[in-house]
């Protein structure tokens, strides 16, 4: 899922890594549209209230959306930065760390809202602008390393690209289009799964409240998780070969040696 | 004269960007009051009104937009802030309806979003969400939808006195 980079990568892999995501993001936005009143995984809404704000003039309100839009392109800002001074030394490790940031935003927001949130109005605004900052991280990396073909964190390109496709698909010629088909199924298993994690996230907020940005946490780990053991099996298997191979050389150096032996004992 | 380096100037950009953003955001916070800070005080109900009013229904309990006593009694009945007439917001987070008829009431009130819902609560069990449409120092009007006769979104205006 996060190894590979840019053209490199397969259908599958942007299916894996774009259904977890955005399963994740449906979660948080979910979470946080019950808790705070306040969408966390898109900004185009943001876009059409800071215009408002800013036309009845409520400045406090501008200066809050503004930072909420301003963290939300430094989360992806960030995200690419990351992979693009650190994807030469290890790619696995330059399309982690966005994610281990975003881990971090969110286990903040759940323990603090879990012990210590007093439901002040700046606490709520901080906590909704951790979470912007989080989802930017995401949306930066998916789109980053699959060459902008997976956004997961908001759903208008992704419903456009889709309708755009269906109607394709009305012709024959497009419906046998294997790459078309493939961007279709990757588009509707990004929309499936956001759609499942907010439905996931709306039903489990009743029992675990703030815990349930643990769940989502679990999430990603599972997106890490499940790349690293890829690249521990990658890496025993490579080994194995190289031991293998190194067998054979050996093998092969000494199987004069081996023949000569018996003659020389027959000798 | 010695230019100044691309990734120097680059770097300026940047930089410079982020600091103009900062300080945008700390001038127009600073400019003004929060609306956490703004609802404090006691606020007066001015008027109750409907944006649509189902004409179909008995005419008599409607009077124009604004909504009768009687049906303001309807929709409030199950509703945490029935038949209050002053509200007294206090910085502890704590909400005091008073009106002639009843006696006071306190409930806990908190500010959600970007301060655009205020959320009320009543013995920690029923909790009401109301659409902050307008607040400013002098006035104050909440929004919230109801299935009664009447359609659409009832607007609630208060003035400030104190």
């Amino acid at each position: 899922m996060l190894r590979k980079f840019s053209n490199s990568r397969s259908l599958k892999d942007n299916i894996q890594l774009g259904a977890l995501t955005a399963f994740s993001a449906g979660m948080v936005n979910v979470a946080s549209l019950i808790i705070f009143f306040a969408f966390t995984s898109n900004v185009t809404g943001h876009y059409a209230i800071l215009a408002e704000e800013i036309a009845s003039g409520q400045w406090y309100q501008v200066a809050v959306v503004m930072g909420w839009i301003v963290l939300f392109f430094t989360g992806n800002f960030l995200s690419n930065f990351i992979i693009i001074n650190l994807n030469q030394k290890n790619a696995y490790i330059a399309h982690s760390l966005p994610l281990i940031l975003e881990i971090g935003c969110l286990l903040t927001v759940g323990i603090y809202g879990q012990y210590y949130y007093q439901e002040t109005l700046t606490e709520t605004e901080i906590m909704v602008a951790l979470m912007l900052f989080a989802m930017g991280l995401q949306n930066g990396l998916t789109a980053s390393i699959s060459n902008f073909t997976v956004k997961t964190t908001h759903l208008t390109g992704l419903t456009t690209d889709l309708a755009i496709l269906f109607s394709m698909f009305t012709q024959k010629k497009y419906r046998t289009n294997d790459s078309l088909v493939g961007r279709a199924k990757l588009l509707v298993s990004i929309a499936v799964s956001y759609l499942s994690g907010g439905i996931i996230s709306g039903l489990l907020y009743g029992r675990l409240q703030f815990r349930v940005f643990y769940v989502v946490v679990f999430v990603i780990l599972i997106i890490l998780a499940y790349d690293y053991s890829r690249l521990r099996v990658l890496k025993l298997i490579k080994s194995r070969r190289i031991d293998r191979m190194r067998k054979e050389k050996n093998d092969n150096i000494t199987v004069p040696t081996q023949t000569k032996q018996p003659e020389e004992q027959f000798v | 004269m010695r230019r100044i380096p691309f990734h120097i100037r680059q770097a300026f950009v940047y930089v410079g960007g982020l600091a103009a953003t900062i300080c945008l955001f700390f001038v127009l916070v600073s400019s003004t009051a929060s609306p956490d800070q703004l609802i404090v005080g006691t606020w007066e109900e001015v008027t109750w009104k409907y944006e649509k009013v189902d004409k179909s229904q008995d005419d008599s309990i409607f009077s124009g937009e604004e909504i009768s006593e009687t049906l303001k009694n309807q929709i409030a009945k199950n509703l945490i802030i029935h038949q209050s007439e002053k509200w007294r917001f206090r910085k502890d987070g704590t909400l005091q309806l008073s009106s002639r008829q009843k006696p006071d009431k306190t409930i806990h009130w908190t500010m959600k979003g970007r301060g655009h819902v205020l959320v009320m609560q009543h013995n920690q069990t029923v909790e009401e969400s109301y659409d902050i449409a307008k607040l400013t120092d002098k006035e104050l009007v909440l929004h919230f939808h109801t299935q009664m006769q009447a359609r659409g979104i009832a607007k609630i205006t208060f003035k400030k006195i104190r």
